[in-house]
């Protein structure tokens, strides 16, 4: 199951969504984001969710976090494959 | 394997997940093992702690080890997964998760009801057509240009009303307290009403385009619409070459360059993440919004807002060609790095969730206006003001002569064959580079110093000003309301009345077609053109460099010019050559 999920995935030459993939899969969407987890707490996939991203320098802005700012709202939150792993 | 744990196994009873015959027989030699040591057997459930030891859970590794026996345990543990490595030939703990998610997957179908299964249905049709591969793009085309014919119709009557009230009232307000302490027809009163009001009004002025643009954006997005949009264009990275998740930084560069270099850093391979954020500036950021709206709104009145929406596609355009060109000599790569992308449901937009969002971007940018811009606008007041040559006084000379005028003459001439040699335009562009908002501040305090308009009128009082602000911002909405409906193509507007014109949008105009010798609307055009494309803001530069290194931020700044000033003389002298305005 988790080892279809990533194939799919690594398969797709371009981005996926969940609701796509678990079409594709013919697995529940909710149940899908479950399993994504499990992959990224295995190390399997990554969050881009940019929480990480460090502090802004645009002294003007108040967040003084990428990812907490107004202008970053576009920010999506997406899952990559981490490279040379196999579940 | 023993007969005994094969009918353990077989005999097997009640709610369990079934992780296959392989698996379970080794679950059941270990409690086979965990049941022979009655102080581990007591305290943990046999099933639950042979599958956490051959899920290798280090927790649980770490609390055996304490038992006297555990350490036996912990051995036949290890045979299980050396007989399990052999015959499934990788880890043991993900092929446990793999049975457990195919299990969990099979008890969802069989038994799950969706308590609102409408909603998802219902979001599941939109994106047949929102995010289908042929309708997707043009769909997210014609939603970008709603947004900014929104944005500079219902703007417009409202920038005009500020503009009124920041060069009546207030600056009758701040001549009075100025004449109050004695500092009237002195450089104080010159620094106060030329450059902070100037500058910084010359920038608020804006405001109202922000408020729109924002609203119309955080409509988008709240109603999950924005998320599809970046999705679409996922695909346009891929037609041209460019990693697919390229596009994230690419739609973040549309709020503000700064950021969206940051968000490169999700990108895996060095080389993606140096060409995406080569690609970046070209993004038009918020802050090129006042210019493309003061100067559509000067050439392009009847059609501003296809003027504005046009600058944001070629920006994508010409990231797009640019990044083909690089993708195909600097970096070359075939290596793909696949993902998945939350998309969520369509959902109608609270107006308080819409003004949140639209109120938090656009604060930042009032707060931009009263830090960076100001500090700006003061230095460029401190320019203007120094005299060069011995004409005038500090605070009383010709802006031509001033330190200002002479650095910008000196660079006009570079500029001269794309249509917008003036010094006072080539001084923006200069002062640009802190801030590309700060083009419009700069071109305003010029300007504005160089007016030859009437004096205000000092002498109303501070009631009829009051009277006037509320009596013209009934006015100003009264005129949004009714250029709603011109977004669908019908004009209530009484095209009859004598527009009042900003002041700073005659003098772009008047001096645009003197520099262009009478080809204003393709110089002014061309200027737009030249304000996407040139050098990124210092704060961005600072951003390449942190991010990219030194040897990239200078491509981008001398990379970026060269690329607008070519195409800006290609557009200029080309329009000129085939007669097209």
């Amino acid at each position: 199951m988790l080892q279809s999920i990533l194939n799919t995935i690594n398969s797709s030459k371009t981005a996926l969504s969940v609701s796509e993939l678990s079409r594709k899969l013919d697995i529940e969407e909710n149940a899908l984001e479950g399993m994504i987890m499990q992959l990224v707490r295995m190390g399997k996939l990554k969050i881009n969710d940019y929480a990480d991203l460090g502090a802004c320098p645009i002294s003007s802005c108040s967040k003084h976090e990428c990812s907490s700012c107004g202008q970053s709202r576009f920010l999506i939150k997406t899952y990559s494959v981490i490279k040379s792993q196999k579940v | 394997m023993t007969t005994q744990h094969h009918l353990a196994y077989t005999r097997r009873e009640g709610f369990a997940v079934d992780y296959g015959r392989e698996i379970e027989e080794e679950i059941v030699k270990l409690q086979f093992e965990i049941d022979k040591n009655t102080d581990i057997s007591r305290k943990y459930p046999a099933r639950w702690l042979a599958i956490k030891l051959l899920e290798q859970d280090e927790d649980v590794y770490e609390k055996l080890s304490h038992y006297s026996n555990g350490k036996v345990l912990l051995e036949s543990t290890r045979e299980s997964l050396d007989h399990l490595s052999i015959i499934f030939g990788d880890d043991v703990d993900t092929i446990i998760a793999d049975r457990r998610y195919g299990w969990i997957n099979g008890l969802v179908k069989e038994f799950v009801k969706k308590t609102r299964p409408d909603r998802i249905n219902t979001s599941d049709q939109i994106d047949k057509f929102v995010t289908n591969q042929f309708l997707g793009i043009p769909i997210f085309l014609a939603l970008m240009w709603v947004v900014f014919k929104f944005t500079t119709d219902v703007a417009t009557p409202y920038l005009t009303w500020i503009e009124n009230v920041i060069n009546g009232p207030i600056t009758n307000w701040a001549s009075g307290i100025l004449g109050v302490t004695g500092f009237s027809s002195t450089w104080v009163e010159s620094l106060l009403l030329d450059g902070v009001i100037g500058g910084v009004g010359g920038i608020l002025v804006f405001v109202p385009v922000f408020i729109a643009l924002y609203m119309a954006l955080a409509f988008l997005e709240d109603s999950g619409y924005m998320a599809r949009g970046a999705f679409v264009m996922d695909r346009v990275m891929h037609l041209v070459g460019l990693h697919g998740k390229s596009f994230v930084p690419l739609v973040v560069g549309f709020g503000c360059t700064v950021p969206a270099l940051y968000a490169t850093r999700t990108l895996e391979n060095p080389r993606d993440r140096i060409l995406t954020g080569l690609l970046v500036p070209f993004m038009s950021c918020g802050a090129r919004l006042p210019v493309y709206v003061l100067f559509a709104s000067v050439f392009f009145p009847e059609n501003a807002g296809m003027v504005v929406f046009w600058m944001y596609i070629i920006g994508i355009l010409i990231a797009l060609v640019i990044g083909l060109l690089l993708r195909k000599t600097m970096f070359k790569t075939k290596e793909v790095f696949p993902f998945v992308m939350e998309l969520p449901p369509y959902r109608m937009p609270t107006f308080k969730s819409i003004w949140i969002h639209t109120w938090e971007r656009t604060s930042s940018f009032i707060r931009k206006a009263w830090t960076v811009i100001l500090a700006a606008s003061v230095l460029v007041w401190f320019l203007l003001a120094i005299p060069v040559g011995g004409k005038g006084s500090f605070g009383n000379t010709p802006a031509q002569h001033s330190i200002f005028g002479k650095i910008s003459s000196v660079a006009a001439p570079l500029f001269a064959p794309l249509g917008f040699g003036g010094w006072e335009t080539s001084g923006s562009l200069i002062t640009g580079i802190s801030g590309k908002e700060i083009i419009v501040s700069t071109l305003s305090q010029v300007y504005g110093l160089e007016s030859t308009l009437p004096e205000n009128d000092v002498t109303s009082s501070f009631v009829e000003d009051l009277k006037y602000i509320i009596t013209s911002f009934g006015t100003a909405t009264l005129d949004t309301v009714k250029t709603i409906p011109s977004i669908v193509g019908v004009d209530l507007l009484d095209n009859d009345e004598d527009v009042v014109e900003a002041s700073l949008m005659t003098a772009v105009r008047e001096k645009f077609n003197a520099s262009s010798g009478g080809h204003g609307k393709l110089a002014g055009f061309a200027f737009m053109l030249f304000v996407l494309l040139y050098t990124p803001c210092i704060v961005s530069l600072g951003a390449e460099y942190q991010e990219l290194g030194a040897k990239w931020m200078w491509l981008s700044i001398f990379g970026q010019f060269l690329i607008a000033w070519i195409i800006s003389f290609v557009v200029f002298q080309a329009g000129i050559l085939f007669a097209v305005v």
